[in-house]
């Protein structure tokens, strides 16, 4: 009996009916390495919660409705118009859509607005309240300057192979202040587009508890940004913070990014994604600033080996101490790996668990409970491949570090906002 | 007349045309004439071994490869291999170089190759297996000291470190095993000698002098620091 409950708690795999198509070809352009962003929200009011996935490839995004038991239906609703989207940010304000060109908020009335994010190549977005006045605002994670008509061509041992972003300019983020419905672009005047970057992955939090929401922002290949709210403003602080770089001084290739409390002292701390060698960056915060604690909790040795992209805290054993849970795999060749997720020894240490999905070039994971049991589940998407769910056998429904559930988003590469 | 013939059908068989130019060291002409016939035979495994080995033997290492995994594939035998692994090695294909010299039991290049390309999980046994051979050699010290502060942390590091600070790179990554622990004092003088040569570990001097309380040192390095940081 025993060995039959034990059989019983293992993760099961359930595809989605949605395929994502990344557009890669021999010419190897950049835009076919990122993509497979999704989001998590109840858009049909019915207590469950439903699936959307960006999509490139001149594809139109999906969404898929959750008909319990862990069926899905792709609903024919059509999204034509936003092909080559990465990454999606879902709100009581909307679903925004991060395009290579556009920017589109899509209002839950069906409303359609187009934003002026000056033709920048944007890949994640975070709804969040700036300026304490009672709506959401709209921070967007813009990539590196691109234009197709002037890619360089790389090679990768002989053979063409996507570049490495130190041969694409830096460019600003974007933060739009939302005025009863309209945005209005206020990245100059609010200090964030003073600084360029190569934004991935945002995760939002009040990391120092002054009751103002600040933002950390990964960069490829650069140091990460820590903007700090001071009424509407924001100081970048990512080096004074301890945030910036990891302690021995490179930069590394910041992905995904998720801020929760793994150590159970009340503050959000701070992880995430990098590539092979560079570990996955974890910090914990100390009220005065951050503690890097990447090689002190193991997690860093842990994940040495390792490539990742989506990012999330989540209790997915349910014992009060939330784990970590990354979509894994190389960025720029075609080197798939497993999903990975990593047990939370109460706040001292990790170990590490794999997921029984295939090696895939994942991308996007939100953790969020679609069957309503009472734990966690995952959903991943990767290049070219099947979306999936990952249903946590939940062996334990009742413990866990709770928290309601309004929505979550992959924001362009994993991070995930949680709205509380 | 007879033989004038004869040698005049054999000056012109291309095969021993390139084998003689191989052999007088005429390997442009050996080469082209071996591109030749790899058009003409393509699934003759001789043609691309020695198209390869022309270009091996003009130094041209990177373009060497094609042909002689080609001719590895359609059968080539373990002297062909070793070619090849050298030309992985020069072209710093690391992970392609690293099964072929384990396999012909070149350890310590196996190892050295295996953590080039950061696959410190195959690395590993190879390392412990020489360990005793090569206790008092920097490179190897300094190569495992450097694999066990990435996969064990900077404790199990110090040792091989340590004993391989003749080394440039060995100072670097014993400065920052120091910082890791925490031990700021032991940490400066190493990253101090690296950090002309890798200016990224100006931040963890900077923060070394902070811990140990040189706090205008400290605000310098971080200065210099940033200042490479800017985008790119």
């Amino acid at each position: 009996m025993l060995a039959l409950l034990l059989l019983a708690a293992e993760w099961t795999v359930h595809p989605l009916p949605f395929t994502h198509s990344s557009g890669e070809t021999a010419r190897k352009r950049l835009p076919a390495t990122m993509g497979g962003g999704l989001a998590v929200w109840d858009f049909d009011g019915d207590g469950k919660l439903d699936l959307f996935f960006t999509n490139g490839a001149g594809r139109a995004p999906a969404l898929l409705r959750n008909l319990g038991g862990m069926k899905f239906e792709r609903l024919a609703k059509s999204f034509a118009g936003d092909t080559d989207t990465f990454g999606a940010a879902v709100s009581s304000e909307g679903l925004a859509l991060c395009g290579l060109r556009s920017l589109v908020v899509y209002r839950h009335d069906g409303k359609r607005i187009e934003l002026d994010n000056k033709k920048r190549w944007s890949v994640g977005a975070a709804w969040f309240d700036f300026d304490s006045d009672g709506d959401l605002d709209l921070f967007v994670v813009n990539y590196v300057r691109y234009d197709p008509a002037t890619e360089p061509e790389c090679k990768v041992d002989g053979k063409p192979d996507f570049c490495h972003p130190r041969y694409y300019d830096a460019q600003p983020n974007a933060l739009f202040r939302n005025d009863n419905g309209t945005f209005a672009d206020v990245s100059e005047e609010s200090g964030i587009a003073a600084h360029l970057g190569k934004g991935m992955g945002v995760a939002v939090a009040d990391f120092d508890g002054d009751a103002r929401l600040d933002l950390f922002v990964t960069n490829d290949r650069m140091p990460a940004f820590l903007f700090h709210n001071e009424g509407g403003k924001f100081t970048e602080i990512a080096f004074e913070a301890g945030v910036a770089v990891p302690f021995d001084g490179k930069p590394v290739s910041g992905m995904g990014a998720d801020t929760q409390d793994f150590d159970n002292d009340g503050k959000p701390d701070l992880v995430y994604t990098a590539l092979r060698d560079e570990t996955f960056p974890l910090y914990r915060n100390t009220g005065a600033g951050f503690e890097e604690v990447t090689a002190k909790t193991r997690f860093g040795p842990l994940a040495r080996q390792m490539a990742g992209w989506g990012i999330a805290f989540a209790d997915l054993d349910n014992d009060g101490w939330r784990d970590i849970a990354v979509a894994r795999s190389d960025a720029l060749s075609n080197r798939p790996e497993p999903l990975s997720w990593f047990r939370n020894l109460e706040g001292t240490g990790f170990e590490r668990r794999t997921l029984p999905a295939v090696p895939a070039m994942y991308r996007g994971l939100v953790a969020a409970d679609l069957d309503g049991d009472g734990c966690e589940d995952l959903v991943v998407s990767a290049l070219n491949a099947q979306a999936l769910v990952l249903r946590n056998p939940c062996a334990n429904p009742k413990g866990g570090a709770r928290r309601q559930f309004l929505g979550s988003t992959t924001l362009g590469y994993g991070s995930s906002l949680w709205l509380r | 007349m007879v033989a004038l013939a004869l040698l005049g059908l054999f000056a012109q068989d291309p095969s021993q045309q390139a084998a003689a130019a191989m052999q007088a060291g005429r390997f442009a002409e050996a080469e082209k004439i071996y591109r030749a016939l790899v058009k003409q035979q393509p699934s003759f495994a001789p043609w691309h071994a020695n198209l390869g080995l022309a270009l091996h033997s003009q130094k041209r290492f990177t373009e060497a490869i094609a042909p002689l995994e080609r001719a590895m594939k359609l059968g080539g035998d373990a002297r062909l291999a070793q070619v090849l692994a050298i030309d992985y090695v020069q072209a710093k294909r690391w992970a392609d170089a690293a099964p072929l010299l384990e396999k012909q039991r070149k350890f310590r290049d196996a190892a050295h190759a295996w953590w080039q390309a950061r696959q410190y999980d195959k690395a590993r046994p190879l390392y412990e297996r020489l360990e005793q051979d090569f206790a008092d050699n920097p490179e190897f010290n300094f190569e495992y000291g450097d694999l066990l502060a990435r996969i064990d942390g900077a404790e199990a590091a110090l040792p091989y470190l340590e004993k391989a600070q003749a080394l440039l790179p060995a100072r670097a990554a014993l400065g920052k095993a120091y910082v890791e622990l925490s031990r700021w004092a032991d940490a400066i003088p190493h990253l101090e000698a690296a950090a002309p040569a890798d200016p990224d570990l100006l931040l963890p001097l900077s923060r070394a002098y902070k811990e140990n309380g040189r706090a205008a040192d400290a605000d310098r390095a971080l200065i210099e620091y940033k200042k490479r940081q800017r985008p790119q």
